[in-house]
């Protein structure tokens, strides 16, 4: 089998260190690390990557993971050694090149996202939640105001919730209405009730759909006296069509693995930049670039920024491969972007209503959400068997079973970088599988049959933990 | 407009109009060949020196990264994929990671490792607040003791806004006493100094008063050597592996990671991976223990993190396969003999006070004398990029200065240095 770990190779050579050390602090227990020919490497972890399934593989309509294809300028650009090489204690004079990259990024994206400054420190979507959370928690605080309540649609994210637990937030549920909106007369109640922190919204919501109520929403937020937490993992839709600063938002985050094409690297690393209206622009983690006439450098806002939320100054290299894709686009071109994921999925969502249920049939954004339901209850095929005969026919498939307000559900975002051939290709594929599911459902439920694993027992992993080679 | 079917239909009309398609003012986009010159020119402004007179370390370590490990982490198999939420489509990069949570775990002496954090200082953050988890208090008592990373230390206080625990910064370990309130002691091994410090005495209170032991380790290397925190008899060790496989790149990324034991798995932050098997009985690898995870448990989650730093963890992963057992000890050797050469060299030369603990690849230097800012740039003239001036960090550093060697380095390298320092000194 080829799955098998690299440990299981060679035996591990049972040699310690001959060196003179004094005895108190030598290591006596041996790593079992097996020693390898560099053919024998390459050719283990050549094999895994064939077990595994890209952007470049084939279509990964991932719903809220934004898979767009990661032009390959972006990888050969921020490679340069005059990036890797750069050790972050180095002088600012040193560093004027990555400077200016990061200080122009953070210009850009104040532009098009409609704020006053941005940070890059933030690594990923959830930490950028979390520093935007902190940041409304100090100017809080600065404000003398106690107020820690912080509002989630029951459509969110998980990450909403668990980023504003760890800024120190009680959360509560806002319900969605029938057409996947926030549920305004419920908003009102509760914030007749109490004095919210904060209102954390993702528009297009996680169902795809834009938030039409949003400048009153964001009214009933800032009457109330809170702010209004933008969730960019759905900033895909919206490039040069409307900004979140305009929209109401104070505070933003994007995930520039998502919008700005970064791979996600198989889990990360990502970025997560967050941007923020002027009256919290002191709030923003420190250092800070600036900008005189001795060129660029990193400053601290003593007294009010949060603080660090990275040991130097984040995934600066991702923010590098963002900043190519922002240069490769322009301004037109980001918008010309957007426009095409909005028009790809309402292309697919038409023609896979005829296919499956709807549960919100309204205009989409970049994504859009289907719900296999009924199917379920005539055939007994899930949206996991769906998801798993997708498998088999070439595909990744889509984001199941979130957000969790739709049941058996399936989250499909083609993305701007898919062309319609191969989404007329996944669309039939769609509608094979379907049409099996009412013949031989059982088949459905037994995908996937071709790759080297099927359907993994999940339970025993947790109830007979096995985490390590040698455990 | 598009047109859809028969329809033209407006695809925007839920937005606002009166925000929509605002005036933006941005560049124009560029052809490859057009980027490729202004991206070059940017790397060419930001200052090389060439590694093996690369002298500055401090957490974040020049250090050969061999060909295979870009070569293989340019796959894009790998790297345009996804987080491994569908096993089946993903048992290249599960793989990894359960190899990569295997190498952590023999490395740091521990039982299990997760899937990577985003790097050492919020590993840190993360190491204290699972103590608080552990524990189940809503507050834990914790003591930082030893010579901490400023940076660490700040990302620390930050995420600890949010959580609100009782933290204490001890720097000189002597004479410590550990009270029977405090939850968790927090180690540095090697710590910000490169300094290898015999924790034992200190680990055998913090047992005996049922106190929680972290070690952060921020060059993992050292443990091919010294004694392992496991051997210490740690309960999380947390920490930055970047140096194993991967480069400066001006901090960012990095890879924090955290290992423990078994039976805290369901305090861990962050992804892991185990094994299991289909139907059939075929082996496989899946993320597991997801009901601590935030897409699952959302508010009651033990970390809100998604996204982590999967493409790191391989690059680690690959490069300690490509080293193996032999690779990495002999590379440990090297680092430690040329620290001890450094030291010895700079002992010579007589004037400032070097270290006299046991160093790993950082050592700690003193001089009340020398203006080290201004030695910095004296070395820059000659080619050499000299070490960490540690006030710059921090004002009580005052007269401390952080050499760093690597193993690009010949002692001739450090000869060089040496001789050059001695000129500033004494002109």
């Amino acid at each position: 089998m080829d799955n098998t770990p690299i440990f299981a190779k060679v035996a591990a050579s049972n040699k310690l260190s001959a060196i003179n050390i004094v005895d108190q602090l030598k290591r006596k227990k041996v790593c079992r690390f097996p020693d390898l020919s560099e053919l024998q490497v390459a050719r283990h972890y050549t094999k895994l990557s064939t077990l595994n399934f890209g952007v470049d593989s084939g279509m990964y309509p991932l719903g809220s993971c934004t898979m767009k294809y990661n032009y390959k300028i972006l990888e050969r650009l921020a490679s340069l050694n005059g990036f890797l090489q750069l050790h972050p204690f180095q002088d600012d004079q040193d560093c004027q090149g990555v400077l200016e990259i990061l200080y122009k990024m953070e210009r850009n994206l104040s532009e098009l996202f409609g704020y006053s400054g941005f940070s890059l420190q933030p690594t990923a979507g959830a930490q950028g939640e979390h520093t935007g959370l902190l940041i409304i928690r100090e100017y809080l605080k600065a404000n003398n105001d106690e107020r820690d309540l912080v509002l989630i649609p029951d459509s969110a994210h998980g990450t909403n919730p668990a980023s504003a637990v760890m800024a120190g937030f009680r959360v509560k549920k806002v319900p969605s209405d029938n057409w996947g909106n926030v549920d305004i007369d419920k908003l009102k109640e509760m914030l007749s009730k109490e004095k919210v922190a904060a209102l954390m919204l993702t528009n297009p919501s996680t169902l795809g759909l834009f938030e039409n109520n949003i400048l009153l929403i964001s009214q009933m937020i800032h009457e109330n006296g809170g702010l209004l937490y933008y969730d960019g993992a759905n900033a895909n839709a919206l490039m040069g069509k409307i900004r979140p600063g305009d929209m109401g938002f104070d505070v933003c985050h994007l995930n520039l693995h998502k919008t700005f094409g970064t791979p996600h690297g198989g889990g990360g690393p990502g970025s997560g930049p967050v941007g923020v209206v002027s009256r919290l622009v002191p709030y923003l983690p420190g250092p800070i670039i600036i900008k005189d006439e001795e060129g660029y450098k990193w400053q601290h806002q003593t007294g009010t920024e949060i603080g660090r939320m990275h040991g130097f100054y984040g995934n600066v290299n991702v923010a590098i491969k963002a900043y190519v894709y922002f240069l490769l686009h322009g301004g037109k071109g980001l918008k010309e972007a957007s426009e095409r994921a909005v028009e790809n999925a309402n292309y697919m969502m038409n023609k896979i209503k005829e296919i499956i249920d709807l549960p919100f049939d309204r205009i989409c954004m970049h994504e859009f959400v289907i719900s296999a339901e009924k199917l379920k209850k005539e055939t007994g095929v899930s949206a996991l068997d769906i998801a798993k005969a997708l498998i088999d026919k070439g595909y990744h498939p889509p984001t199941i079973y979130f957000p969790l307000i739709v049941h058996e559900c399936l989250m499909i975002e083609p993305t701007e970088t898919e062309d319609k051939e191969t989404m007329d290709r996944f669309i039939q594929a769609f509608q094979e599988i379907v049409d099996e599911a009412k013949t031989s459902p059982e088949k459905i439920k037994s995908a996937p049959i071709t790759r080297i694993v099927g359907r993994l027992d999940e339970v025993k992993a947790v109830k007979e933990p096995k985490l390590t080679f040698f455990s | 407009m598009v047109t859809l079917g028969s329809l033209k239909i407006n695809l925007y009309k839920d937005l606002p109009k009166s925000i929509t398609d605002p005036e933006i003012n941005l560049p124009q986009g560029l052809k490859e060949s057009e980027l490729q010159l202004e991206i070059e020119k940017l790397a060419a402004t930001n200052c090389l020196y060439p590694k093996n007179l690369s002298f500055l370390g401090a957490g974040v370590y020049h250090r050969h990264v061999p060909a295979i490990v870009d070569h293989l982490t340019s796959r894009s198999e790998f790297y345009t994929a996804y987080t491994p939420y569908q096993p089946e489509i993903s048992q290249g990069t599960l793989t990894a990671i359960f190899e990569f949570q295997t190498y952590m775990a023999e490395l740091t002496g521990m039982e299990i490792s997760n899937a990577s954090l985003y790097d050492g200082a919020t590993s840190l953050a993360e190491a204290v607040q699972m103590v608080a988890r552990v524990v189940s208090k809503d507050k834990a008592k914790v003591m930082v003791a030893g010579i901490l990373s400023p940076n660490y230390k700040q990302v620390l206080d930050t995420y600890n806004k949010g959580f609100g625990n009782d933290i204490n910064y001890i720097e000189e370990l002597k004479g410590i006493v550990l009270d029977e309130s405090l939850d968790a002691i927090v180690l540095m091994y090697p710590n910000f100094f490169g300094q290898v410090v015999d924790h034992a005495s200190l680990i055998e209170d913090a047992k005996r008063k049922g106190i929680a032991v972290i070690f952060c380790v921020t060059n993992p290397l050292a443990l091919m050597l010294f004694k392992s925190p496991g051997e210490f008899g740690a309960d999380i060790v947390c920490g930055e592996a970047a140096s194993l496989g991967s480069y400066p790149a001006y901090g960012g990324p990095a890879l924090g990671f955290l290992t423990t034991r078994q039976n805290l798995v369901r305090s861990i932050p962050g992804r892991i991976v185990g094994e299991t098997n289909d139907a059939q009985g075929r082996k496989g690898f899946v993320l597991t223990f997801q009901a601590r995870e935030q897409h699952i448990r959302r508010e009651k989650a033990t970390s809100n993190i998604c996204s982590n730093q999967g493409l790191m963890a391989l690059r680690t992963t690959i490069y300690m396969s490509h080293l193996g057992q032999a690779g990495m000890l002999s590379l440990a050797e090297d680092i430690y003999q040329k620290t001890e050469y450094l030291k010895e060299k700079i002992t010579k030369l007589g004037s400032v006070i070097v270290d006299k603990n046991v160093s790993f690849q950082d050592t700690l230097i003193y001089s009340k004398d020398v203006d080290f800012h201004a030695l910095n740039l004296f070395l820059k003239e000659k080619g050499i990029l000299g070490g960490l001036n540690l006030c710059s960090l921090k004002d009580e550093w005052n007269g401390c200065y952080l050499l760093t060697v690597n193993d690009y380095m010949q002692e001739s390298d450090i000869d060089l240095l040496v001789s050059y320092i001695e000129e500033f000194m004494h002109g």
